[in-house]
């Protein structure tokens, strides 16, 4: 996802600075017209665009321009012109580069086909969806992003001028039309979002069974979007998805989220294997590490490194680190600038510290929950819930009752299949605290019209497995249902920031909205 | 009178006569000779000259006797032939001797007494022959009397004169020289042709020298002509006139011939069509050619192929058997292919069955029925579809050279005995959701609650209803137990717990039975009491009912679960055969055999049809609320990888490593998942296993593992040996070496026909069946790799035929001593080639060294796997099996350690399938779960052990893809 993002953005960088064959401009020079793109400095590239006489050239780097303002049918026009000129140099990288662009405003054209556009109130988020069902992403994007703008641009010190473009698309495989990634390449890693040519594409969660965390994933790759505006391109992969992981969820919580207990385990194992990702292990992109446990290995050793430096320098510290990268200083040289003292000496500092730090998680028996792009094939499917997944419970009386449970349950026998389950509560003290037994009892409960009995248990569930929507649904229903609002509302956010298309929390939402407004939105999303 | 014309015509008769018999002479000496030339002007000239003679003869003739009147008198006197009478005659005479006398001419004939009287005399005499004047003084001539004769004569000369002096005429008439035209003088001293025959005839380049005929060729045989020319001959070209059969056949090739060095001349030209051939030169300032040579076109027959009918007892085969087909395909040059095509209405399927050797093939072709996508009950038309070797195609518009022939079509009716046995789980289900629907309704019914609003009648119509619906239960079990008995994919233990399940339920049933007939239906209507007793009695049955409900249905589900589990192993195990097939072909594919393409395709449908029966098992495992809520318009994004990730989808893109590659994943992955699973089978502490099946499982997967082991070497060696085998692949053998071996191989296949193989197993006659196809393979051989590998093949077909035959026999004798000369021809062969230890050097040598030791070590593990505590379980055939296939791991390593590939993998091969021999040995020896019938009634409150853990795994996820619905059976198990 964001690694994907992060690989893309670096191979835009090597093909923009293939296109001019030189190294950034020394301070206080002009800005070339491929430093501008690479940039996103669309001005500082017209500018240049200004200089050059007209010709093929020119007119193929307005296209270049053209694809950054998300003009495909314009840019298509120019580069296509350009390229049937014949004026090209033969073996000038700008003909591969017209080449390029001019099959991506291609693909995008047919990535987005008839799209539907939607601004926000304040203009500042442009939101194009490839299908108009996706639109109902709309709103909850504006408001996750309007707060994302303003903390993460207190944050980060930028706030782009431009509205920012998303981009939501209704297939993976489109990314391949809209990226230089391959089908391939997108299928091999799940890639579901990545920030390029100044826009934001997404994949909507309503073509993954369970959806995602999307509205976090707009926010991190918005964080990739400001970095490299604020470090004109220029940051590390390491830098890059640091920052982007940290401050992904800030906008909806004012401190960054504890690290899981599975990433602290790993990250002290590393540490005490002396098996650390090293930084340059991680270029070109997280997403090229070998397994996801290195990957999740890596997000959190760059993720608690830049944790370490703003809770010891302040976030005065990571903007430094920016403005020095971008400024040509090395990344590593910034960093050590930011702590004060040399990097080596960071290294040890955030080494010593993490280490105490995980020393509990690492002995516990957390394990990597892996996030699956696809989910299973088969519609009846659920990982959380499918099957009789009680075979944790051992044997015993517990386990029969609980699968009889499931029996009956299967069978339409809510009422038997709840004293079944309070059989096997009662048999056994595991099985009381037993999160997926909770559940399936919460959710008869509910279904029976007894909030008050659901609400612990599916409290309990969601404690367990807080990114699971359909639980985050139930409990926010059994909130509702016994009163609890503001609760609800928070039950249901956590749906909706994972798959705002379960029809019943559009329900729940409306009798919670605050406005007309919201509750018409809402109710017209009910479909129960 | 006598007159000029008179003896003109006379002379003129006479000399027509004598043309005639001039001609006839002519004809004669024309007829002998056939000389016309020479004939025709002598005849003329005689002809001319008698033609003169009697000119001159009837000139003389006439002066002599008409040379003035005197002669003529006299001439008249002495006519005896004149109408005129003779004194008249004489008067004539005597008056003209007057008149002469008169006249004074010269000496007369006397003298003239009286001059006045002869005066008178003449006068008188005059006087009196005027007036005869109209009298001819001699007889007309009459040729028309001539001309009957004439036609009479030409007649029989046209009927009786021999056709010589017939045919002789023209030449004379013509003048020409009638004899046959002497050849022309050859244009060279010597001429020799050299047959290249096309190679699809497999005829070895022949040599014709002075050719006199024509000449008899296939189609596009190439001639090579080489001749010394004759001393002055110059400009030598050769026409190839081409017959097209119809107008205006077109202007011959024309080609220059070329020196040699040795000084003769030489051309090369391709037979396409029927024609000639000839050779023009300037001899000496003069044109010449030499005589046409024809040239014909030896036809190209359709091949012959005769597929026989299978035994009547293999006509209904199971969807997972294999039926061996056997057919026989001749042809007059060979052939380029054989398919089997499989028909299903408007679906049609090819399948290679193998490259026929020669000229004629008798061939058993093992179709293995499991690897093809077949649904229930299916049927089939099948035949064989051999195409010759023609680099022609049949028709303009035909897709491939070659001419087709088909064998007849055969029916073959599949028994689907999976879809019967998936059938029954489904029945075992239903019984199970029938328990589960009994459980909740005496869990939940409000018979006999007390406080309730209902009366004690409806209460009791309650229990009663309870109480018919648990006979209907028993009775579906009983149903259920009668189609288990009969499944013969069910195991018998099944069926036993089964039974004991309705024999738990009937006691129970029977008691409710026993209280329900204190209290006929109806009588309680006028006596509630009696109802509310009968249900305070009926509430202890109830209660036992439910406990033992609960109990029962733990063991049912646990039945349909293993009975599921048991299914989708069997499925894996298919799939992972077919998957290791997919690999092997791909590699072909791979390595350009694109015959394999249908093949792959073929097996593709078939793991999908066994994926989809996996999938379906799968969802039979689930058991799940729907409740949850999916994004359904996933499924497309899903559907839309797995295409793109689908085999075909890759193949279809061309991209064969793409799909290789993929297929190897596949495959491993199931390696490893299965390992994985034994082994935590084997391992898992909380397994409710007995020690004895403990130890089964263990060996088990030792033997998997040592088989996927060995299964790994061999892979590895055959990419070795492949390399040898492209080295040395276009190597041809010496023309001699090739004739010998021909001979040895035409002489063993003689006395291999001879053997009686009725005497000999089953087995031993499909040896000899294969070991007569190598020996035509043989008999043809060009290719030193293909002689080497054929002759292999007969060596090791020859081994089994005599371990079919019975030791001591006949057959056993005379089989031994073709083994022994097959083993000398293999050998023989062997040497023609380099072997791939004079090739392998380098890294291949020590990739093979390192071969050899992992071979080592696998050979180690078998001998100590015979060796452990665990191995008692193995049966004696299991063993025995083992320790052959540790005798050719031991052999394969040596061979390997000698780069010795070929034999290696020969040794390879054996200990692979003596340790599936030893795994099916150990599988059949499979024991019911510990735990029996008696301690039921707590076996559901203990752990229900790994096999547990098993289905509650399998009921995870639902597949996605290829090869997940399997991967996720054990991923989630191992987490």
């Amino acid at each position: 996802m964001s690694a994907s993002s992060v690989l893309a953005r670096l191979r835009v960088a090597l093909l923009a600075g293939a296109l001019v064959g030189i190294a950034p401009s020394v301070a206080g020079a002009a800005p070339s017209f491929a430093e501008s793109v690479t940039a996103w400095d669309l001005e500082g590239a017209r500018a240049a665009l200004a200089a050059l006489p007209r010709g093929a050239e020119r007119q193929a780097q307005e296209g270049i321009v053209a694809i950054y303002e998300a003009d495909y049918a314009r840019a298509e026009s120019l580069l296509t012109a350009a390229l049937a000129s014949g004026e090209l140099p033969e073996d000038a990288p700008i003909l591969d580069e017209a080449r390029h662009y001019l099959a991506l405003a291609r693909g995008s054209q047919r990535a987005l086909g008839a799209a539907i556009t939607l601004r926000s109130d304040d203009g500042a988020i442009e939101a194009v969806f490839s299908d108009s069902k996706d639109t109902i992403l709309a709103p909850y994007l504006f408001a996750a992003m309007a707060a994302a703008r303003e903390v993460l641009g207190k944050e980060l010190g930028v706030t782009p001028r431009a509205p920012i473009r998303f981009e939501i698309l209704d297939d993976p495989a489109k990314l391949a039309l809209v990226t230089p990634l391959t089908l391939d390449n997108i299928y091999a890693t799940g890639t579901i979002g990545i920030t390029k040519y100044r826009r934001i594409v997404m994949v909507s969660p309503r073509v993954l069974l369970y959806g995602y965390p999307w509205l976090d994933t707009a926010v991190h790759e918005y964080v990739h979007y400001l970095i490299t505006l604020r470090t004109r391109n220029l940051a590390p992969v390491w830098l890059q998805e640091g920052l982007a992981k940290l401050l992904e969820a800030r906008w909806r919580s004012p401190s960054t989220p504890p690290l899981s207990a599975a990433s602290q385990r790993l990250l002290h194992d590393a540490l005490t294997k002396d098996d650390l990702v090293t930084l340059a292990e991680m270029s070109p992109s997280i997403a090229m590490l070998p397994t996801q446990e290195r990957a999740a290995l890596a997000y959190a050793e760059v993720e608690t490194m830049l944790s370490f430096l703003r809770d010891r320098r302040g976030d005065a510290g990571l903007t430094e680190i920016l403005d020095r990268v971008r400024d040509g200083e090395d990344a590593e040289a910034a960093f050590a600038g930011a702590w004060g003292a040399s990097f080596a000496d960071f290294m040890r500092s955030w080494m010593t510290d993490i280490k105490r730090r995980t020393a509990a998680a690492a002995r516990g028996d957390a394990s990597l929950r892996e996030r699956r792009f696809r989910d299973s094939g088969d519609p009846a499917a659920d990982p959380s819930l499918v099957g009789d997944v009680f075979s944790h419970l051992g044997g015993g009386k517990a386990r029969q009752h609980a699968r009889l449970g499931v029996l009956l349950t299967l069978r339409g026998h809510p009422r038997a299949a709840a004293q079944q389950y309070e059989k096997a509560r009662r048999a056994d003290a595991d099985a009381r605290r037993d999160p997926k037994l909770a559940r399936r009892l919460g959710e008869i409960y509910l279904d029976l019209g007894d909030p008050e009995r659901a609400l612990p248990l599916l409290e309990l569930a969601a404690k367990d497995d807080p990114e699971q929507p359909n639980i985050a649904a139930a409990e926010g229903r059994a909130r509702l249902r016994v009163g609890d609002g503001e609760g609800a509302r928070a039950s249901l956010d956590r749906a909706l920031r994972v798959n705002p298309f379960i029809p019943s929390v559009h329900c729940d939402l409306a009798e919670l909205a605050a406005s007309e407004d919201e509750r018409r939105r809402e109710r017209a999303l009910c479909h129960e | 009178m006598i007159t000029l014309r008179r003896e003109l015509a006379m002379a003129l008769v006479i000399a027509s006569a004598g043309v005639v018999v001039i001609g006839a002479l002519a004809l004669v000496a024309t007829a002998l000779t056939l000389r016309g030339d020479r004939v025709a002007p002598l005849a003329a000239a005689c002809a001319v000259a008698i033609l003169l003679g009697a000119l001159v003869q009837a000139l003389r003739r006439y002066r002599s006797r008409a040379g003035g009147r005197l002669r003529m008198a006299r001439t008249l006197a002495a006519e005896t032939r004149s109408p005129l009478p003779a004194a008249a005659r004489a008067d004539i005479l005597g008056a003209v001797e007057t008149w002469w006398l008169l006249g004074g001419r010269g000496e007369g004939p006397g003298h003239v007494a009286s001059t006045d009287l002869a005066e008178a005399y003449v006068q008188r005499t005059d006087e009196r022959m005027r007036r005869l004047n109209r009298q001819s003084p001699l007889p007309p001539l009459r040729p028309q009397l001539l001309v009957p004769p004439a036609l009479a004569l030409a007649f029989a000369g046209l009927v009786l004169i021999p056709p010589a002096i017939r045919e002789a005429a023209p030449l004379l008439l013509a003048g020409i020289d009638g004899r046959p035209q002497p050849p022309p003088a050859p244009l060279w001293s010597s001429l020799s042709l050299t047959l290249t025959y096309p190679p699809h005839t497999g005829r070895t380049p022949r040599r014709v020298e002075n050719p006199s005929g024509a000449l008899r060729l296939p189609l596009g045989t190439q001639l090579a002509l080489t001749l010394q020319p004759q001393p002055g001959s110059a400009g030598l070209v050769l026409l190839v006139h081409r017959d097209q059969g119809s107008l205006g056949d077109p202007a011959p090739q024309v080609r220059p011939l070329e020196a040699s060095g040795d000084g003769r001349l030489g051309v090369a030209f391709t037979v396409e069509s029927p024609g000639a051939w000839s050779i023009a030169a300037t001899v000496r300032g003069v044109q010449q050619s030499s005589p046409p040579y024809p040239l014909e076109i030896e036809p190209d027959a359709a091949p012959e192929v005769e597929l026989l009918p299978l035994p009547s007892g293999a006509r209904s085969p199971s969807e997972l058997d294999t039926v061996e087909l056997r057919f026989r395909a001749r042809d007059d040059f060979g052939f380029a292919a054989a398919e089997l095509v499989i028909a299903r209405g408007d679906d049609e399927t090819r399948l290679d069955v193998g490259a026929p050797p020669g000229r004629s093939w008798n061939h058993r072709y093992r179709w293995d029925l499991s690897q093809m996508p077949l649904e229930e009950r299916t049927e089939l038309e099948y035949w064989i579809e051999v195409r010759d070797n023609d680099p022609l195609r049949a028709t303009p518009t035909a897709a491939r050279p070659g001419k087709v022939t088909r064998s007849t079509r055969m029916r073959l009716s599949l028994r689907d005995r999976e879809a019967e046995h998936a059938a029954n789980i489904e029945g075992l289900r239903e019984l199970r959701d029938a328990a589960v629907d009994h459980l909740a309704a005496r869990m939940m019914t409000p018979a006999f609650e007390r406080d309730g609003e209902r009366s004690p009648i409806a209460r009791l119509d309650e229990a009663r209803s309870l109480h018919a619906a648990a006979g209907d239960l028993l009775a579906a079990l009983a149903t259920m137990l009668d189609r288990l008995a009969v499944d013969q994919l069910t195991r018998e233990r099944d069926t036993t717990l089964l039974g004991a399940v309705h024999g738990r339920l009937r006691p129970i049933f029977v008691d409710e039975q026993r209280l329900h007939e204190r209290v006929p239906v109806g009588a309680a209507i006028d006596a509630p009491g009696r109802a509310r007793s009968l249900l305070a009695s009926l509430v202890g049955v109830n209660d036992r009912m439910i406990r033992q409900l609960e109990d029962e249905i733990i063991r049912l589900d646990d039945l349909v679960d293993n009975q599921i589990v048991a299914r989708i192993e069997a499925l894996v195990a298919r799939i992972e055969a077919s998957q290791r097939k997919l690999v092997e072909l791909l590699e072909r594919l791979k390595a350009g055999d694109r015959s394999v393409l249908p093949q792959i395709e073929q097996l593709q449908a078939r793991l999908r049809e066994d994926l989809r029966r996996v999938q379906d098992a799968r969802a039979q495992l689930q058991k799940e609320v729907d409740r949850e809520f999916l994004n359904l318009d996933a499924f497309q994004a899903i559907q839309a990888r797995m295409e793109h990730e689908d085999l075909d989808e890759r193949l279809r893109r061309g991209d064969v490593d793409g799909a290789l590659e993929r297929a190897r994943e596949r495959l491993d992955e199931l390696r490893g998942l299965r390992d994985s699973v034994q082994q935590r089978l084997a391992n898992a502490p909380s397994a409710q296993l007995s020690p004895q099946e403990r130890a089964r499982i263990k060996l088990l997967r030792e033997l998997s593992r040592l088989q996927d082991n060995e299964r790994g070497v061999e892979g590895e060696s055959r990419g070795v040996h492949q390399r040898w085998r492209d080295a040395v692949g276009e190597r041809e053998l010496p023309s001699a070496e090739a004739e010998a071996i021909r001979k040895t191989a035409s002489q063993l296949q003689r006395r291999l026909e001879g053997v009686n193989d009725a005497h000999l197993s089953r087995e031993g006659r499909d040896a000899v069946g294969d070991a007569l196809e190598e020996l035509s393979r043989l008999a043809t051989a060009g290719n030193a790799l293909e002689a080497q590998e054929s002759a292999a093949k007969l060596a090791e077909a020859l081994r089994a035929a005599t371990d079919g035959a019975k030791p001591g026999e006949l057959e056993a004798k005379a089989l031994a001593k073709l083994r022994d000369a097959a083993a000398k021809l293999r050998e023989r062969t062997a040497g023609a080639l380099p072997q791939p230890h004079d090739l392998l050097d380098g890294p291949e040598a020590q990739r093979l060294a390192e071969l050899g030791q992992r071979q080592s070590g696998i050979e180690t593990r078998a001998r100590e796997l015979l060796e452990l505590p665990e191995s008692e379980h193995l049966p004696e055939a299991g063993a025995s099996a083992l320790k052959r296939a540790a005798s050719s791991l031991q052999r394969s390593a040596g061979a390997l350690r000698e780069r010795r590939t070929g034999e290696a993998l020969s040794a390879e091969a054996e200990a692979i399938r003596a340790i599936q021999e030893a795994i099916d040995a150990l599988r059949k020896t499979s024991t019911p779960p510990s735990g029996g019938s008696d301690q039921a009634s707590t076996e559901t409150e203990r752990d229900r052990s790994l096999r547990d853990e098993v289905v509650e795994a399998m009921r995870e996820e639902a597949p996605e893809g290829y090869a997940e619905p399997v991967k996720r059976y054990y991923e989630e198990l191992l987490r």
